[in-house]
């Protein structure tokens, strides 16, 4: 019979509710009955805290009707529905609540506080093996969801390393070897997948040397995918003819194998296709892009929302070559300038990504620009020990923290006193 | 993790102007909130956004792809020029020097002042 007439809910529904329970499983019908005369009836609200992560517990609940979500703010972990248990753990450990607990239909819930709880378990053992079996049981159940976890995450992993292998043959196995000029490279990734990459290679046109470098918006997965395209569309566009079957030629005969028309042709091509093809996306990369006289050491460039690029000679920053235009990728038919610069013997070129000015060390501090500067102003080393250098600069400044983007440069040095290829 | 608040308040000038006031950061784990919160103005109506920049003390790449998603939501560029939908108003030193790096400002009209923008869309 029905005692509470008050109640939200039917004494002989709260009854059925408490014997589906999996922590009261064990109980006899006397004890349940009387479980049933303990409760509270509570009813919450829609998208109403039931407690939050961190505090204190002091019931425990089941759920009569309705769904609760757990969530640690935005992350939903799980939902919880009618007939099962929540808040047990921290009336038991004396400890506070691992996650919180909102609504999230109106639901109702039955309420047991800590207390009645204590009482019930001193008074009646068939509650405690009941609350010990359902505590294995739900153990058991969360180590079977570990192990799967597991197996999942190491699936994942594995297809990142062979994400990581395949992009890794999107940058230059071998830099090109030129005499009386030198190149060094260095990449290292923040995670399993990057969106910097460089280059250089002989452009077949004109014989001189592209050097790129650049990175693409964003990190992780979808920033690598964009980056094979990116360089993809850069280097093919460039050295068109090359992928032809036939003598097709692209362009004006009289000016197509300048510098200018080259860079323009294939930064504007990369922009154009993607912005357009892919525009949805919002996906851009910034990139400084040079052709180099190998006889003169005349640079054309353009500088595409890439980080300046340095010229180091005579123990100072003899140029920076910065902006010639904006980000590529994301406006169509945007406005690209080609502009010159020049090599002297002895100067380095020096292209790097953001990685580096922006490294953070423990303390939140960036490694910066005059940092990297002052280390510069200071080295007349080889392209590759100028390199090196700055890796160990950076990790001395870093002390340790967690490398957060990825660090990518790229060095050109015309040698002094060498003799220049013909 | 970053966090970023945001408010919008509704002006009134030549054309109703729906003033985003982003509080925060606007990066990798923050962007898609902004993405999100100007979509939800867009179906409410809103034709014309301001980025209210003052409180942004860093904007990563991924704020850069939030903030163009909104430029094209809005209709991008309709006379080859600056987009006459979408303005930001007094971003930092920093996120002006990426802004311009970026080119971004060849897109989008940067104003110091919430009435001389209001008045200008």
């Amino acid at each position: 019979m029905d005692v509470d007439i008050d109640l939200p809910v039917k004494q002989s529904d709260i009854l059925k509710t408490l014997r589906q329970s999996r922590f009261f499983s064990h109980a006899g019908e006397s004890t349940v009955k009387k479980i049933s005369l303990l409760v509270d009836v509570l009813v919450i609200p829609p998208d109403k805290l039931v407690f939050e992560k961190g505090q204190t517990g002091s019931s425990m609940y089941i759920v009569h009707t309705g769904s609760v979500k757990v969530h640690d703010n935005d992350i939903v972990y799980n939902k919880i529905g009618a007939g099962e248990v929540f808040g047990e753990m921290a009336i038991l450990d004396n400890d506070v609540r691992s996650a919180s607990i909102s609504a999230v239909s109106e639901t109702i819930l039955l309420e047991i506080t800590k207390q009645t709880l204590h009482e019930l378990m001193r008074e009646t053992p068939e509650i405690t093996t009941s609350i010990i079996s359902s505590l294995c049981s739900s153990m058991r159940s969360r180590v079977t969801d570990i192990s799967n976890d597991y197996l999942q995450i190491r699936e994942l992993e594995t297809e990142l390393k062979i994400g990581r292998k395949i992009q890794s043959g999107f940058l230059p196995e071998k830099l090109p070897e030129i005499d009386g000029w030198e190149l060094a490279d260095y990449f290292h990734a923040a995670r399993e997948c990057a969106g910097d990459f460089y280059d250089a290679f002989i452009v077949d046109r004109n014989g001189q040397l592209a050097f790129i470098i650049a990175d693409v918006a964003d990190k992780g997965v979808g920033a690598a995918l964009f980056m094979t395209l990116f360089r993809s569309l850069l280097r093919a566009s460039t050295n068109a003819e090359k992928y032809f079957d036939s003598n097709i030629f692209i362009g004006d005969k009289n000016t197509a194998n300048m510098p200018e028309e080259l860079l323009l042709r294939s930064i504007s091509l990369t922009n154009n296709y993607i912005s357009m093809t892919h525009g949805r996306s919002n996906m851009f990369a910034t990139v400084f892009f040079s052709m180099i006289d190998l006889k003169t050491g005349d640079i054309s460039y353009v500088n595409c929302g890439h980080e300046t690029v340095e010229i180091i000679g005579d123990k100072k920053i003899k140029y920076e070559l910065g902006t010639t235009g904006p980000v590529v990728g994301l406006f169509p038919g945007a406005h690209f300038e080609v502009k010159k610069a020049h090599l002297d013997e002895g100067d380095i070129l020096l292209g790097y990504t953001d990685g580096v000015t922006e490294a953070m060390n423990i303390y939140n501090e960036q490694y910066g620009m005059e940092r990297l500067q002052n280390y510069l102003c200071n080295s007349t080393q080889s392209t590759e020990d100028v390199l090196s250098g700055i890796e160990a600069d950076i990790r001395k400044f870093t002390l340790g923290a967690t490398q957060s983007d990825d660090i990518t440069m790229l060095a050109l040095k015309r040698q002094a006193g060498m003799s220049i290829i013909q | 993790m970053s966090s970023l608040k945001i408010n919008v308040v509704n002006k009134e000038g030549r054309v109703p102007v729906t003033v985003l006031q982003l509080i925060g950061q606007v990066d990798a784990s923050t962007y898609t909130s902004l993405q999100e919160k100007a979509e939800e103005e867009k179906k409410e109506g809103a034709d014309y956004m301001l980025l209210d920049m003052t409180e942004v003390g860093y904007m990563s790449s991924a704020g850069f792809k939030a903030m163009h998603s909104i430029y094209s939501m809005l209709g991008g560029i309709t006379d080859g020029g600056k987009t006459p939908h979408l303005g930001l108003l007094n971003p930092t030193d920093e996120v002006s020097r990426i802004v311009k790096t970026l080119g971004f400002d060849s897109y989008i009209n940067i104003y110091s002042d919430l009435d001389e923008a209001i008045s200008a869309f």
